[in-house]
């Protein structure tokens, strides 16, 4: 499809994409495509997606391969086996949505008296509006917390309840965490135990509860295959998309800077809706994306230049064109 | 007079990197019952860097305060854990880590 003269139809954030007798019947991967911008970022801009083409239809000649037929097959054949299936009726999706900028509003007004960390119930259900139509958003085990000495003061409980010993043969007492804290300069704002995640309830950052959620929810192997940048980069994207959705306002600063600038541009290369796809699903299809676009080999070259954050060496490699 | 030169930002966000992907590297070897006692002496060591390097990093832009500061907590619990073998709470990445671990096993 990429080979192919005709004209673009997708978005910046979407790969290119030529739409065929297939697409216009609503059968095809540009479908696939413009559903998920519906789905992603609603009716309006998949109608803006739609109506900015003045090609609907693409022919070839009666009879004559497809042009990159192979690649074309290939891609379908991974998108039908990887993409996960819609949660949702239609009915559903608009309660849903309904529900998160409901609970999005109320967390807006609620911000204005008391800042603090977003509940769990209200960033399930504001994710829930967001990606519910690929995955059934559940909220997992995380516990918000009051505010830091309370962080603090719950890493000590648990620590004394289970009994543990310090370096120097004490059992563990209440005021150690925050005696460790203040020896190294920091402050403890979360931590995990036996499964469970901690997390300092007064954050300034506004996607904190929805990014832990989102992590639970994450396909089992996207932190191994993806690499701890993209991991944390995405999630934070997903987070911050799901709260502007839901008209929670996202301040420019956000959680995880350097993951995302560089998660942001492998996004720019394969695609918005793949991503979330690869999150939820499947994370091979990212790595067979941009692997198709720019060569055999290439992602693993990204991953490793974005675990360093070497931002020369990563840029340097997506500007290169496919071999 | 001799003048003392100032890390700049981006040397400062590089030792913060680099600290912090090596605590994780140690955390992880230890909640892989993997580590030896060298890398409980390296995340010793590691360990009494993190004052001085909380220190420079409050020269750091306002925008990346909090950053650093979660760089640093995460550090901090990664480099406990791993001085205690694991067996303690953890930085929510180890936390995680642990967690998908169980699951494909």
């Amino acid at each position: 499809m990429r080979e192919s003269k005709s004209e673009s139809i997708a978005p910046a954030y979407l790969p290119s994409a030529t739409v065929s007798l297939k697409e216009a019947r609503g059968t095809g991967p540009a479908s696939n495509q413009v559903r998920a911008v519906q789905r992603l970022a609603g009716n309006r801009a998949a109608s803006n997606l739609i109506s900015r083409t003045s090609l609907l239809v693409q022919r070839h000649p009666p009879g004559a391969e497809l042009p990159a037929k192979g690649t074309q097959v290939e891609e379908i054949a991974l998108k039908k086996q990887m993409k996960p299936e819609a949660t949702r009726t239609k009915t559903q999706e608009t309660t849903q949505v309904g529900a998160a900028t409901a609970e999005g509003k109320a967390f807006q007004k609620k911000q204005k008296l008391t800042p603090g960390a977003m509940s769990l119930a209200s960033a399930q259900k504001i994710l829930q509006g967001a990606f519910g139509g690929v995955k059934d958003i559940v909220p997992g085990t995380v516990e918000v917390l009051a505010d830091q000495p309370a962080c603090a003061a719950k890493y000590d409980e648990v620590c004394i309840a289970a009994g543990i010993v310090r370096d120097d043969g004490n059992l563990w007492a209440a005021g150690d965490c925050a005696k460790d804290d203040a020896a190294a300069g920091v402050l403890t704002e979360g931590f995990a135990w036996q499964g469970v995640v901690y997390v300092n309830g007064q954050t300034t950052l506004v996607t904190a509860t929805a990014h832990e959620i989102l992590h639970n929810n994450a396909q089992g192997t996207f932190r191994d295959k993806m690499g701890e940048t993209f991991n944390e980069g995405f999630t934070e994207l997903l987070a911050r998309k799901a709260l502007s959705m839901a008209g929670v306002t996202v301040p420019s600063v956000t959680a995880y800077p350097d993951q995302v600038k560089f998660t942001l541009r492998l996004q720019n290369l394969v695609g918005q809706p793949i991503m979330a796809d690869a999150y939820f699903g499947n994370p091979d299809t990212v790595i067979a994306k941009v692997n198709e676009l720019k060569g055999a080999g290439t992602f693993d070259t990204l991953k490793t230049h974005a675990e360093a954050l070497d931002e020369a060496k990563f840029n340097a490699v997506l500007a290169k064109k496919k071999a | 007079m001799p003048t003392s030169k100032k890390p700049s930002e981006a040397a400062i966000k590089r030792e913060l990197h680099t600290l912090s992907t090596r605590a994780f590297e140690l955390a992880k070897a230890a909640a892989d019952k993997a580590a030896g006692d060298s890398d409980k002496a390296e995340a010793a060591k590691l360990a009494a860097e993190l004052p001085a390097l909380s220190a420079r990093s409050k020269a750091l832009s306002a925008d990346y305060q909090a950053e650093a500061a979660r760089v640093l907590s995460e550090a901090r619990l990664d480099l406990a854990f791993a001085k205690a073998g694991g067996g303690i709470p953890s930085s929510i990445r180890i936390g995680r880590y642990i967690t998908e671990k169980a699951a494909a096993e």
